[in-house]
């Protein structure tokens, strides 16, 4: 790579921190804004002056700037504060549910991916057929079903009446199954219409006849002119999509008490526990921050006119 | 509908490489192109001339097998002794690109633009020359190198985006030659380009064809391109060949009106200045075509009878044949048998 493309890759990095700041920022003050937690989270009958003891325990008697500008300094080194309900370390606690929210929302994503990308493809390679049609009105009603609704439909159907998986918790394999599902369906839909839709767009364009009038069989258009082409308005919608399917998590494992970042966010907001709350957007922020990025480099690897400006010290 | 005079030709010096006996192309149902025969002998480059929406540009696709899988094709297609329109997808797979080429408009879209250039030509090497790795990289640069790339060596992984328009017509001229054609179609293959580009591409594909004696196809609206590379030119108007000569003829004494307005729309270099003429009136669509004559409500020669009569190609000289009733009452000898396609000798 050239000392031009770093820079450029630098400066991403640089726009991600930026917007992860805001982020934070944003959260806090309107958390802040949003009453008192110790009203909220210690009883009503708690006498003024042990209320008082909670508030300078968790630092909510100082000043809003000087609060936040605390809550900063210890986010640069490393330290999300401590829970207001367990008293323990939020980084621990987080630490922990972190890994099973990624384990569902991975496997949701691949599995949609692999399923989405194969039927849309399929649908654009039959386009106007009544397996096309058919595809597309299945992948709209997927994805136009709220996940809620699909969740209980999935535990009604698999765990009440036919009793083969279990509908709540996470000790087995057996476990992400059904949440797994609820979380990839709908995210099947929109990429099956996506790619068929970004495949239909690359199969009009004048190459794919020009491969044709080459002599390359059906099978290599597909795979070496077509699908490169639709890779990177893929690549994008992807970038997007992961946040709503990080999104879509906290639904879901709500409905099927998946002990993961979405509950914990869910348990954490209606107990005010703002440390627990804070650290829970932050890591959402930094995954959806961290995918973009992740997109924005790929897409310049895979491009060859946007490495190409790179290379000559263009756009950013 | 074929009578004894239009069998497969056999093999013989003077065989057409490409022979097409009335073809039919219908779009849902529209007429594109409706019993159009004609044929291009080796070292033989044809001119197809007409208006957008002719037929011409379709034509050649049917021959190529890519039109798009609602057009109904009728009639037969001849490549030396193949039947292009009955064979296996797979065998016609083998053939574009290998014995027939195609240039197509703009070079700039029809060329990969996720694809090094090297790479597209070698793909075509692998295809039709069975050639791989060192060996058909060399012979990409070699193909680079006579199609005028300057600095080809270190330009062949370069992707499209980095050429000019002109030299990626040049790297779609490579490509096809990657395959050696026994047929090259080029389809307005310089319309997209600089005028100075123009004729530096036309001279790069006569040239290439004076050595390789293949057979080339000009689609093009241009008179102009067309006088400077052809041998003979098919005029055609509204899905069918109005005009059939040698571009000697046509260009000295079109017989056709329609031939007649293209060539006064013209402007002349030498000669006093007059005013370009402009043929009245719109080509109709496939849609609704006239029961009669096409082109006889735009026709200065137009009689009653053209309207109702459709006319046929009948020749009215050796290598000429016209679709225009007033015109072969004018001009036709008796002598010459009619019908008969002028690419074949009777």
């Amino acid at each position: 790579m050239t000392r031009a493309a770093l820079l450029a890759i630098g400066l991403r990095i640089l726009r991600a921190l930026f917007t992860m700041l805001l982020c934070v920022t944003l959260v806090f003050v309107v958390l802040r804004t949003a009453g008192d937690p110790a009203e909220q989270l210690l009883p009503a009958e708690t006498p003024p002056d042990v209320r008082e003891t909670y508030r300078q325990r968790w630092g909510l008697d100082q000043p809003l700037p000087v609060q936040y500008l605390r809550y900063i300094a210890n986010l640069a080194q490393g330290d999300l504060g401590t829970s207001f309900s367990s008293g323990q370390p939020v980084a621990a606690a987080v630490a922990e549910t972190l890994p099973r929210t990624l384990m569902l929302g991975l496997t949701a994503l691949l599995l949609a991916t692999v399923l989405g990308l194969t039927l849309g493809i399929a649908a654009a390679l039959r386009r106007g057929t009544a397996a096309d049609r058919g595809l597309m009105a299945v992948a709209v009603l997927g994805y136009s079903m709220p996940v809620f609704f699909l969740g209980i439909l999935l535990i009604l159907l698999f765990a009440l009446t036919l009793r083969v998986l279990p509908s709540s918790g996470s000790s087995s394999l057996r476990h992400l199954i059904l949440p797994a599902l609820t979380l990839a369906l709908p995210l099947t839909g929109r990429v099956a219409r996506f790619a068929r839709t970004a495949m239909l767009e690359v199969l009009g364009r004048p190459f794919i006849r020009g491969a044709r009038a080459k002599g390359v069989g059906n099978l290599g258009v597909i795979l070496r002119h077509a699908l490169p082409n639709a890779t990177v308005p893929l690549l994008m919608f992807f970038g997007i999509e992961i946040g709503l399917t990080l999104s879509g998590a906290v639904v879901t494992e709500t409905i099927f008490a998946w002990p993961g970042l979405g509950r914990m966010l869910v348990d954490s907001v209606s107990r005010r526990d703002l440390p627990v709350v804070q650290a829970v957007i932050l890591l959402v922020t930094l995954v959806i921050v961290l995918s973009n990025l992740v997109v924005d480099i790929l897409h310049s690897v895979i491009d060859p006119k946007v490495s190409m400006a790179r290379a000559l010290g263009g756009g950013t | 509908m074929a009578g004894p005079l239009q069998q497969a030709p056999s093999g013989g010096a003077d065989a057409p490489v490409l022979s097409i006996r009335n073809l039919g192309i219908r779009f849902s149902g529209a007429p594109v192109v409706q019993d159009l025969s004609l044929s291009v002998r080796r070292g033989e480059t044809l001119g197809v001339v007409g208006e957008s929406g002719s037929g011409k540009s379709v034509t050649f696709l049917a021959a190529m097998r890519l039109l798009p899988p609602k057009a109904v094709v009728t009639g037969q297609i001849r490549l030396g002794s193949d039947d292009l329109l009955a064979m296996s997808e797979r065998r016609m797979a083998g053939i574009r690109g290998g014995r027939i080429g195609l240039i197509p408009q703009d070079p700039g879209a029809a060329l990969d633009p996720m694809m090094r250039v090297g790479l597209q030509i070698v793909q075509s090497l692998r295809l039709h020359q069975g050639l791989r790795g060192d060996a058909a990289r060399a012979e990409a640069r070699r193909l680079l190198d006579q199609v005028g790339i300057p600095n080809a060596a270190a330009r062949i992984d370069l992707y499209p985006f980095e050429f000019s328009g002109g030299q990626k017509q040049r790297i779609m001229i490579a490509m096809a030659l990657a395959g050696r054609p026994d047929l090259l179609v080029a389809d307005e293959p310089t319309t997209a380009l600089d005028v100075t580009i123009q004729a530096q591409i036309l001279e790069l594909l006569v040239e290439i064809q004076r050595d390789t004696g293949m057979a080339m196809v000009l689609i093009s609206h241009d008179l102009g391109v067309i006088s400077q590379t052809c041998q003979r030119v098919a005029v055609m108007y509204a899905g069918r060949i109005v005009e059939e000569s040698t571009t000697a003829a046509l260009f000295h004494d079109p017989a056709h009106p329609y031939a007649q307005g293209l060539l006064r729309s013209l402007p002349e270099l030498s000669g006093p200045r007059r005013r370009l003429a402009a043929i009245p009136g719109m080509v109709p669509s496939p849609r609704d075509l006239p029961p009669g004559c096409a082109f006889a409500p735009r026709c200065v020669l137009v009689r009653p009878a053209c309207a109702a009569v459709r006319p046929e190609l009948g020749a009215i000289g050796p290598a000429r044949r016209v679709a225009c009733t007033p015109v072969q009452d004018a001009r036709q000898s008796p002598l010459l048998p009619a019908n008969q396609p002028s690419g074949v000798p009777a």
